[in-house]
């Protein structure tokens, strides 16, 4: 844990989010309760869920919600399942308090406590069984931090994972198949918290350092990590649970449409357009094909 | 037996917060209702796919799940991606719905824009020229007859499909006798077939419009109203 601190620890001076807790989150922000407001008359095991969106989600990350949304609902009793509500345009490191503050909340209200914490960025992509498979994979004395795959957003998107081999870090450039494993940092794209971690972890959780010429910044995903480490709890990822992450959008240009034209691997799917026999013409000296017969785009259901 | 319903919601492209909170919640109502093999959520398109397109998309999306499954939805719940439906919405449009003499309901939404009155018009037409008279106010409650309403949110018995020949949503562009959206349109063809269409104002659904500009002045005038 020592090399740890060294290397990871978050520096006061480096932003004022340091000293960042709940209860600055609660205060100025009032959390409500969870949103679905089902009588809490069954015993089991409660799941709440947070996430945090600034303003809008993608429209893949809405059909994908509904769809893990459902399936949650067969899982778990009415009452059992809360839904956290998100707090339109609050920045790092408060949205990622703010839903947890609103659990905190619903216990204060129904007079019990949940079990697991899910929580999901807002462009983030799962399906049932990325869930099941991180459930799967945590147990509460055992494994009580889990956290799905997640891969960077940005270039050269690698898995967001880092080890520790002789208290040096080392980023994972290629993630396992399969497996849940045990390594110092990893990001919150999806994760399950178990409850007692936000006894047993200490303030703040979720902090945002900024970065510097010398050295990265820190985001609450790694933060958490942190102190996490810090009172030697371990976490996980769980390669099984594999969500997708929207990346940036893609910039088409002449460029990019040549390119992708020669070299992607999935220019067999428009043999269609890509083999159909070219003419120039001789009108624009543009490279011209017949328009092929329109396709059926969907995929499924 | 239970029902099934196909849940289509249109999304352009992003989803606003309240829109999306509220269809969790709606979701959540409904899983509760339904059995999971009754509940079709129905995949949405790539995105920015415009009207009347999108409609469209959903409805094949409906066939083809129905062909897939080997039997019929008995509902199509269609709701638009700036609405902020009730968490009883499904319920409500259920309630006031009938496959035979009510098969098509909408919600009560008002226009996003000024004089944000209710989607719903009386239209009369003389000849080649049509008018349409927009309802200034809505009946606190019941559910009505219309020549014309928003399809903001609204639940469709799948008989119509089969009912209503096509097209089933055009938009035509405005000009000297006036433009046409899909909902009018979809409703205009309810009415060449005979069948009316229906307004539920038990079913009141929010419209998301329009970024309030905040300037100096409407700064102060809101004060001013304080």
């Amino acid at each position: 844990m020592n090399e740890i601190r060294e290397i990871a620890q978050p520096n006061p001076s480096d932003s004022w989010t340091y000293s960042i807790t709940l209860a600055d989150v609660a205060k100025k922000y009032q959390p409500t309760g969870e949103l679905s407001r089902y009588e809490p008359k069954y015993e089991g095991e409660i799941l709440a869920f947070g996430r945090a969106v600034y303003e809008t989600q993608p429209q893949e990350a809405t059909d994908m919600l509904l769809r893990l949304n459902r399936h949650l609902c067969y899982q778990y009793p009415p009452g059992n399942l809360w839904l956290l509500p998100t707090y339109e345009r609050l920045p790092y490191p408060f949205a990622v308090y703010w839903p947890l503050a609103c659990a905190f909340e619903t216990e204060k209200q129904q007079g019990r406590r949940f079990d697991w914490y899910l929580w999901m960025d807002d462009d983030v992509l799962a399906q049932p069984e990325d869930f099941e498979a991180m459930k799967a994979a945590a147990n509460p004395h055992l494994r009580p931090f889990v956290s799905a795959l997640p891969y960077d957003r940005f270039e050269p998107h690698c898995p967001a994972v880092t080890e520790f081999k002789d208290g040096k870090p080392r980023k994972w450039v290629k993630a396992p198949a399969s497996g849940t494993f045990a390594v110092s940092h990893v990001g919150l794209c999806m994760a399950l918290f178990h409850r007692s971690l936000f006894d047993l972890v200490p303030e703040p959780w979720f902090g945002v350092s900024a970065p510097t010429l010398n050295k990265s910044g820190m985001n609450p995903d790694y933060w958490w990590s942190v102190q996490m480490n810090r009172v030697g709890i371990q976490p996980y990822v769980c390669c099984d649970a594999k969500v997708i992450h929207l990346g940036r959008k893609l910039h088409v240009n002449r460029e990019y449409s040549e390119q992708w034209q020669e070299r992607s691997p999935r220019r067999a799917i428009h043999s269609d357009v890509l083999g159909a026999p070219r003419e120039t013409s001789q009108m624009t000296g543009a490279e011209t094909i017949t328009p092929p017969k329109p396709r059926n785009g969907r995929q499924d259901d | 037996m239970t029902e099934t319903v196909a849940w289509a919601t249109a999304i352009y492209e992003a989803v606003k917060t309240p829109a999306w909170a509220a269809l969790q919640k709606l979701g959540f109502r409904m899983a509760r209702l339904l059995p999971e093999e009754n509940l079709w959520l129905l995949r949405a398109p790539d995105d920015r796919l415009t009207y009347p397109f999108c409609v469209y998309w959903f409805v094949e999306a409906m066939f083809q799940r129905e062909e897939k499954e080997g039997r019929r939805a008995d509902w199509f719940l269609w709701i638009e991606d700036d609405i902020v439906p009730q968490d009883d919405l499904y319920e409500r449009l259920r309630a006031s719905a009938d496959p035979v003499n009510r098969p098509f309901v909408a919600a009560l939404a008002y226009t996003r824009t000024p004089p944000y009155h209710p989607g719903i018009a009386n239209v009369r037409q003389l000849g080649e020229v049509i008018t349409r008279e927009q309802w200034s106010v809505a009946p606190i409650s019941g559910t009505h007859p219309v020549d014309s309403v928003g399809l903001c949110a609204a639940i469709f018995h799948r008989s119509l499909f089969d009912r209503v020949p096509q097209p089933w949503f055009g938009v035509l562009p405005p000009h000297k006798t006036g433009g046409m959206g899909p909902d009018a349109f979809w409703c205009k063809r309810l009415l060449e077939c005979g069948i009316q269409p229906y307004v539920c104002c038990d079913a009141e659904v929010g419209h998301i419009g329009p970024s309030v500009l905040i300037d100096r002045a409407s700064a102060e005038k809101w004060r001013a109203r304080q």
